[in-house]
């Protein structure tokens, strides 16, 4: 970190005056002289101005015009952020592999220049989150650290082959922590690939960032963890806030868990069903008590494979046919059509959806309205979409319906693909829905 | 109260004084501001973050230690969920910032050229977020109050924390409504001048806030924090003080007290105690007082609670020690101990007392290996919590041996004042980054240039021409909430302004003073009143009655003109009134003469006063007198 942000002449004047982010300096304007330290600039910002953070703490930013001089009055300390010690443990408690994909978990931040570093190790997380080290005895280890907007099918793939190690290894429980844009595809992926888990594999994540006080991090982490080490459960599970509160955490299937807000901590909510289970005032309360099961010992088996040339397309009000006819030209194998309401696309998408299967491509139904089930028997349209060989998909959700074509391109022969879809095979569709 | 001499004790203090601005939406939303407590709620848990070194700031360990919930009242009209932190903020309100940067340009402070939102750590439960966002607008400037120059340090920009609505068992309850509220700070150069002059500053910078026509007024509506130090020991911040009047007050007793600590100080050393002295072994002392006759010991222990006792080495007699009322070190201990929920402590200079015996007191002592000039503390509360603040006491003694401890401080409404928390260090503030930086831009100055209101003194003056009210008058409408109200309904009533201004200050003045809640006394209810004097329904005579009873019983106007009977009466009844009392006092009159008007005029005065003009009763009277003297 030196001029980080800087561009132009700022970046110019403040390396003429050997200036550092994090130096303590004097701004001579032609009014005054200014003393503070040396703040990075964002990567977004204009490069008119510098920041300097002043001797109460607050940060402004001065209009390059306006300075005369810059004195560097002394050199600023790199932050160091001492490792904690380890916290005594109890002996015997669950063996739980914490699987760091993205976003901070927990973080420290670096007051002088307002840096932000994230979490790592799991001493430092102990330390962070002291709670953690009752419940379970926690190893971390960081595959990636992406946004989850920028995960792909592969970033499944390797999450999914990490965890089957973890299987393998006797671990107790997974933790997967996983920015939340995208963490239900991830949960939905995982749900396939893994199939007769022994264990809980669950997915977790944060609404508000982890650098404030009053993140949801940390007690969605202590919630899931405590799912991991505590429940018995087997499958994959998305932990996050049931409501504004932070003492009451809902736990999902993997497979019916939707983001349904922008930035709510309640975001994600099961649909079409409701929570398997809850973590309330710190105590687990299963509340589908099929997720406990006993699988049968050895059936686990990992289908990590993932083909991404598959799409979801959402129909609307003069939707163009030849958005999918210039998909399946480009070599795309896989449609999940999120239809208007019972499942419906218009009648003029009908030659290239036929087209699209002519090509081998699978093409299946799922609906826009999120809530219910797709029923393409009651009008005529549906009936003729299913007459040229669109397949329903009930209640899944899009993005599972999309997580799992993926996977069936992946690991099965094309002509499994349409069996394979219509088919429940992890609760990701379901006959009954409740008033 | 002693003089003190702020040259040679070095008494510094610098002035903070939070308004809020009118604003018609908060700082970070669009959300009103609207007084209200009903609403979903929700339960929070803060945890600090973690700064450099992998220390917390002290102020944030502080309460995080305390590890309480935190309950939040979310009314539908006066938030949303960015109050709830379930959204990012919004812009940053336009009409605060053109307010800042107005003051920043009566104050000569140089507007910064972009501004950058910052974080503050607050995490009492105060802010949904964790922190106060807040920035400067403004850097240097002056104010001169009497000759004397003041420095301005910032012009800053923030909002307002949510409302505190109860606190009990560990759990804090807040209101949203009042979160996100923008306040415009100005913090002044710590100045050596006397408490007075002291207030007199806080004045000069109230008027000319007020004078930009952009403060919100009414109670709670202006804060000064207040920091002081003297013999350039450490900073005390007295947080909160509302009243402009308390601040001569807290001054005097923080100085006093800070003194007072100097000295203690040197007694500590004189008897020979170091750094390091109060490094002592805690008891668990529980079974030792399994006997004692004191409730709150007996009440937990019951609960499961323990009894734990440290050694207060040398402390013998310092511990109750007072130069004047509410001033010792046991006081600042039990207010480290409440701050942990812990009522149940106690030290060895106030025992045997409240229920603990001297043979109780003599089994500690000796358990404790106390010498004849120790002193301990005894406190009873759940163990962990009890050992955390016995850390925390002892730390404090040790503290003692420096002086006064860097505090913030509340103000009682006597001007003494209590501990809160430590003072937090510097390194609080961090970014806001959901806000990118604002630059301020020429033209934006130019604008709020043009809008300048004039001064106070100018106003003054010009409300003086106008109005022909005297100096003093039209400083005390300026100063009043109801300046605006007074311009209305002195262009518009046939009353004389000087009346208006006299009822609209001096007799609110005095109803507060008398002890009435003039909150209650709406604007509205001054309008309906003066209106009513001025097409003679009721007498200016009786407007104290009337707003004394508004304010008691919260009623209208016209209700309390009735049932104070009040109304006014017309001359015939007048006539018939005095004709009464002439009768029944004719002996009287006989006897005295026109000597007995003043006997008269009383009685007659008793039973109309405030329906009608008393010039009026006198008159008439002195001619029924008259008449009545010929029959
Ligand atoms: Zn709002």
């Amino acid at each position: 970190m030196t001029l980080e942000g800087y561009r132009g002449k700022l970046l110019e004047i403040l390396s003429n005056a050997k200036c550092s982010i994090g130096d303590d300096i004097v701004i001579v304007t032609e009014s005054r002289s200014i003393e503070g330290v040396l703040m990075p600039r964002y990567q977004y910002a204009d490069a008119e101005h510098l920041v300097l953070k002043l001797k109460n703490g607050y940060n402004i930013g001065i209009s390059a015009d306006r300075i005369k001089k810059i004195k560097l009055i002394g050199k600023g300390k790199e932050p160091s952020f001492a490792t904690p010690p380890k916290p005594e443990q109890t002996p015997g408690l669950p063996k739980v592999l914490i699987l760091g994909t993205g976003g901070t978990i927990a973080s420290r931040i670096d007051y002088r220049t307002g840096g932000v570093r994230a979490v790592i190790s799991s001493e430092e997380l102990y330390h962070l989150v002291p709670e953690l080290s009752s419940i379970a005895e926690i190893t971390t280890d960081i595959l990636f650290n992406i946004y989850s907007e920028n995960m792909t099918s592969e970033h499944w793939s390797k999450i999914a082959t990490r965890v089957a190690e973890a299987i393998r290894a006797g671990y107790d429980g997974v933790v997967i922590t996983h920015g939340t844009d995208t963490l239900h595809y991830t949960s939905a992926a995982l749900t396939f690939a893994l199939e007769s888990p022994p264990l809980p594999v669950v997915l977790v994540g944060a609404q508000r960032s982890s650098d404030r006080p009053s993140s949801d991090s940390a007690s969605n982490l202590i919630g899931a963890v405590k799912f991991a080490a505590e429940s018995r459960a087997k499958g994959v599970f998305v932990v996050m806030h049931d409501g504004p509160s932070d003492d009451e955490l809902a736990v999902h299937s993997g497979v019916r868990v939707r983001k349904l807000h922008t930035s709510r901590r309640d975001a994600f909510k099961s649909v079409n069903s409701e929570p398997v289970a809850r973590v309330k005032n710190d105590k687990i309360e299963i509340l589908e008590e099929s997720i406990r099961e006993e699988k049968e010992s050895g059936s686990f088996r990992l289908f990590e494979k993932f083909d991404d040339r598959a799409a979801l397309l959402k129909v609307y009000p003069g939707f163009h046919h030849s958005i999918i006819k210039d998909l399946v030209d480009n070599g795309i194998r896989g449609f999940i059509l999120e239809g208007t309401g019972l499942g419906h696309a218009p009648k003029s998408s009908y030659g290239a959806i036929t087209y699209a299967m002519s090509k081998g491509a699978f093409v299946g139904m799922t609906s826009q309205c999120i809530n219910g089930s797709v029923r393409m028997t009651v009008y005529d349209t549906g009936r003729d979409l299913l007459s040229i060989g669109v397949k329903p998909l009930g209640d899944m959700l899009s993005e599972v319906a999309l997580a799992k074509l993926m996977w069936a391109l992946g690991n099965f022969d094309t002509s499994e693909v349409g069996d394979i879809m219509t088919k429940n095979l992890r609760g990701e569709m379901q006959e009954r829905r409740l008033l | 109260m002693s003089q003190l001499d702020p040259e040679r004790i070095r008494l510094k203090v610098g002035l903070e004084i939070h308004r809020q601005i009118n604003s018609s939406a908060k700082l970070f939303c669009a959300c009103p501001i609207i007084k209200e407590e009903d609403g979903k709620s929700f339960r929070r848990k803060f945890r600090p973050s973690e700064s450099e070194l992998g220390e917390v700031d002290p102020a944030a360990l502080f309460e995080a230690r305390k590890g309480i919930w935190i309950s939040y009242v979310a009314g539908r009209e006066s938030s949303c969920l960015v109050e709830a932190d379930e959204e990012p903020p919004h812009e940053v309100n336009r009409y605060a910032i053109e307010t800042a940067i107005m003051v920043c340009r009566i104050l000569g402070s140089e507007v910064v050229d972009e501004i950058q939102v910052m974080r503050k750590m607050v995490i009492d439960g105060s802010n949904t977020t964790g922190f106060q966002r807040t920035m400067v607008l403004g850097i240097g400037g002056s104010l001169s109050v009497k000759g004397r120059v003041v420095g301005v340090q910032t012009v800053t920009l923030e909002e307002d924390a949510a409302r505190i609505l109860d606190s009990k068992d560990r759990e804090r309850r807040f209101s949203l409504d009042r979160l996100g509220i923008p306040l415009i700070e100005v913090s002044l150069e710590p100045v050596t001048a006397s408490p007075k002059e002291i207030e007199e500053i806080a004045l000069a910078l109230g008027r000319l806030l007020k004078a930009t026509g952009r403060m919100e007024k009414g109670i709670g509506s202006v804060r000064q924090d207040i920091n002081i130090s003297v013999l350039d020991g450490e900073i005390i911040e007295v947080k909160g003080v509302q009243q402009l009047d308390l601040i001569s007050k807290v001054v005097q007793f923080e100085a006093e007290r800070l003194l007072w600590l100097n000295e203690l100080a040197k007694i500590m050393k004189e008897r020979g105690l170091k750094k390091g002295f109060m490094n002592q072994q805690v008891f668990d002392v529980s079974t030792l007082l399994s006997g004692t006759s004191s409730k709150i010991i007996l009440a937990g222990i019951k609960k499961g609670e323990r009894a734990l006792a440290v050694k207060v080495k040398g402390m013998k007699g310092l511990l109750s020690k007072e130069p004047r009322p509410n001033m010792r070190l046991g006081k600042e201990l039990a207010d480290i101990a409440r701050f942990y929920s812990l009522g149940g402590l106690f030290h060895s200079d106030e025992l045997p007392n409240y229920g603990i015996s001297k043979e109780e007191v003599q089994k500690i002592e000796e358990a404790l290996n106390c010498d004849v000039d120790d002193a301990f503390l005894l406190i009873v509360g759940e163990e962990n919590r009890a050992k955390l603040c016995i850390q925390a006491l002892c730390k404090r003694i040790e503290q003692a041996l420096l002086g006064a401890p860097a505090e913030t401080r509340a103000a009682k409404d006597n001007g003494e004042t209590r501990f809160i928390r430590p003072r937090p260090g510097s390194a609080r503030m961090y970014p806001e980054t959901d806000i990118p930086p604002i630059p301020v831009t020429s033209a934006m100055i130019a604008k709020v240039d043009q809008s300048i209101p004039p001064l106070w003194e100018e106003q003054v003056e010009q409300i003086k021409q106008r109005y022909s009210l005297g100096e003093e008058q039209a400083q005390k409408i300026i100063d009043s909430d109801y300046l605006e109200l007074f311009k209305e309904l002195a262009t518009s009533l046939k009353l004389q302004p000087t009346f208006i201004a006299t009822l609209l200050t001096d007799t609110i003045v005095s109803l507060r003073r008398d002890g009435f809640d003039t909150s209650k006394i709406s604007e509205d209810t001054l309008r309906t009143l003066l209106y009513s004097i001025s097409n003679g329904t009721t007498a200016k005579e009786a407007s104290y009655d009337i707003l004394a009873l508004v304010a008691k019983e919260g009623i209208t106007v016209d209700e309390a003109i009735n049932k104070l009977n009040v109304s006014t009466i017309t001359i015939e009844e007048l006539v018939r009134i005095i004709d009464s009392v002439i009768e029944k006092e004719y002996k009287t009159l006989e006897e005295k003469k026109e000597l007995a008007f003043s006997a008269l005029m009383g009685s007659v005065m008793s039973q109309v006063r405030g329906r009608i003009d008393g010039s009026i009763v006198s008159k008439i009277l002195k001619e029924r007198i008259q008449k009545g003297l010929k029959n």
